[in-house]
């Protein structure tokens, strides 16, 4: 990509564009390596959106404490295990010689690479976890220009029209925000009824209610 | 006359020592006087709570009749709110009018620390941390503090006089505070009924695999399928206790309107929403508690 279509985009992202500008990046991204400014452009939006939380969703799903449960409960595979064993009791044998450092060097070269996880085999945490996840990628704003004409309504449209998405994302929060207090709700009573305080504990879930409506 | 002088100060030792022996009660006594006290008294008030950037001011008066316990708490800010307590019912109004009745099941005997203060010194410390005045009372302080960090902390103003609560401090594993309950105005009467409740429920061990990982002495008191969570969305709950701390935990099949995952804190409050994908449905999975965040992120994620 050219410089000057780069300043351009720079341009438009901070709506000073001029028409001009607008038909040239427009233009750039029918030709035939506009793929990769379509791309670049829906980047910019994004971590735009992401910088102002303007996404529903507030955090991207950290999947880091799935992973470390389902590595805890899962068995070490056998066969690491003894490879490992085998290569101390040789690093132990050799040590001595003076070839010690030269050779612990070099098995721990050969550990690296054969302690490697083989991505098809040994980890089907991972791909489960990564195919779960993919239903949130698809919250993402979808890639390219043809499938995201908010990018170029923001621009030409003005704020009335620019403003329409987020009113929609409002919505939701809204929504979502109502359904956790019937969660609270329903665990306060219990707490009210069944704890130590009586029931102060419902306090909790009416001052998130005065919040919410 | 000198053996009216010995019997008064006879009288006067037995005074003495008996005032002594009150003032060395122990962490362990205070907190059984006051699990009782609670649902036994007659007392109202008006209570703030505070949590960060909220504060709230409700009107709370209970009492006990061959009934049951009876409550009522109502919003002295904003819309009217009110929520009354009957037994095992809690009732919710909006301006007068009723919205919802749930009758709540599961009676949870170590919630009341009765008989279960044994076990709950497993899990907790129990200290005495020195006297305190609230809403112009002389209270004692008594501490909860837990021994592993998969459980909150709490620390309690306990009317002197009843052992009633007057102040509750919430306090995360690092002991910062999360969220106070506090009276600023109070009165009480002492009741000769005892709650109608001798029913010792013990825990449910059917259900107990429900969950993959639980942090420990956690123990499943409640169970109910097809709970309300909102007008359309039903999802069955299951309610854990330590005697001290509860947490429950909704499972519902995934719907377009789901909760996204994610986590949420209220106070002391957290919510964490997991959904899970299967071949033929997913399932959503929210757990709700009074318990340290990253356990109930663990407790969402070992399923």
């Amino acid at each position: 990509m050219s410089d000057n279509i780069h300043q351009s985009l720079s341009h438009l992202m901070d709506n000073e564009a001029d028409e001009l500008e607008l038909r040239r990046i427009l233009k750039a991204c029918d030709e035939q390596d506009g793929e990769y400014l379509a791309d670049t452009w829906h980047r910019y939006h994004l971590v735009r959106s992401v910088l102002h939380q303007e996404f529903e969703q507030e955090q991207l799903v950290d999947i880091a404490d799935r992973i470390s449960v389902a590595l805890e409960q899962e068995p070490e595979p056998a066969h690491r295990k003894k490879l490992f064993e085998n290569w101390r009791q040789r690093a132990a044998q050799i040590s001595d010689t003076w070839m010690a450092k030269g050779a612990i060097a070099a098995s721990v070269a050969a550990a690296v690479v054969l302690l490697m996880p083989n991505p098809q085999q040994e980890l089907p945490v991972a791909q489960q976890l990564a195919s779960q996840s993919a239903g949130y990628q698809q919250t993402l704003p979808s890639r390219g220009l043809q499938q995201s004409p908010i990018g170029v309504q923001r621009v030409s449209a003005g704020a009335e029209v620019a403003r329409a998405p987020y009113l929609l994302v409002d919505n939701q929060k809204l929504r979502q925000e109502r359904l956790i207090r019937g969660y609270l709700m329903q665990h306060s009573e219990y707490v009210a009824t069944n704890g130590t305080h009586g029931m102060m504990p419902i306090v909790r879930v009416s001052g998130y209610q005065a919040a919410g409506q | 006359m000198i053996r009216k002088f010995i019997s008064a100060i006879g009288l006067f030792g037995v005074l003495f020592i008996s005032q002594a022996a009150k003032a060395a009660d122990s962490a362990d006594q205070w907190l059984q006087r006051f699990s009782e006290a609670m649902h036994n008294y007659e007392y109202s008030g008006v209570l703030v709570y505070s949590r960060e950037g909220q504060l709230d001011a409700v009107e709370l008066s209970h009492d006990v009749n061959d009934q049951g316990e009876q409550a009522r708490l109502s919003y002295l800010d904003g819309l009217p709110r009110e929520f009354l307590q009957e037994g095992d019912r809690i009732t919710r109004k909006i301006s007068g009018e009723v919205v919802t009745s749930d009758l709540i099941q599961g009676r949870n005997p170590s919630g009341r620390l009765s008989g279960g203060l044994e076990k709950i010194k497993q899990f907790y410390q129990l200290q005495l941390k020195g006297q305190g005045r609230v809403v112009g009372r002389p209270a004692v302080i008594v501490e909860i503090v837990p021994r592993d960090n998969q459980r909150l902390g709490y620390r309690l103003w306990l009317d002197k006089e009843s052992a009633l609560l007057l102040k509750s401090v919430t306090l995360d594993p690092l002991a910062r505070a999360l969220e106070t309950f506090q009276f600023t105005s109070f009165s009480f009467t002492a009741k000769n009924e005892q709650a109608g409740v001798s029913s010792d429920e013990a825990p449910l061990s059917v259900a107990q695999n429900i969950l993959p990982w639980l942090p420990e002495g956690f123990e499943l008191f409640m169970q109910k399928q097809a709970v309300m969570v909102s007008e359309d969305h039903l999802a069955n709950m299951y309610s854990w206790s330590d005697g001290v701390s509860t947490f429950s935990v909704f499972v519902e099949p995934l719907r377009a309107d789901s909760l996204k995952e994610g986590h949420h804190q209220y106070g002391a409050t957290v919510v964490v929403i997991r959904s899970i994908h299967e071949q033929n449905q997913g399932r959503v999975i929210t757990v709700v508690g009074e318990i340290p965040l990253h356990t109930a992120q663990k407790i969402a994620a070992a399923f």
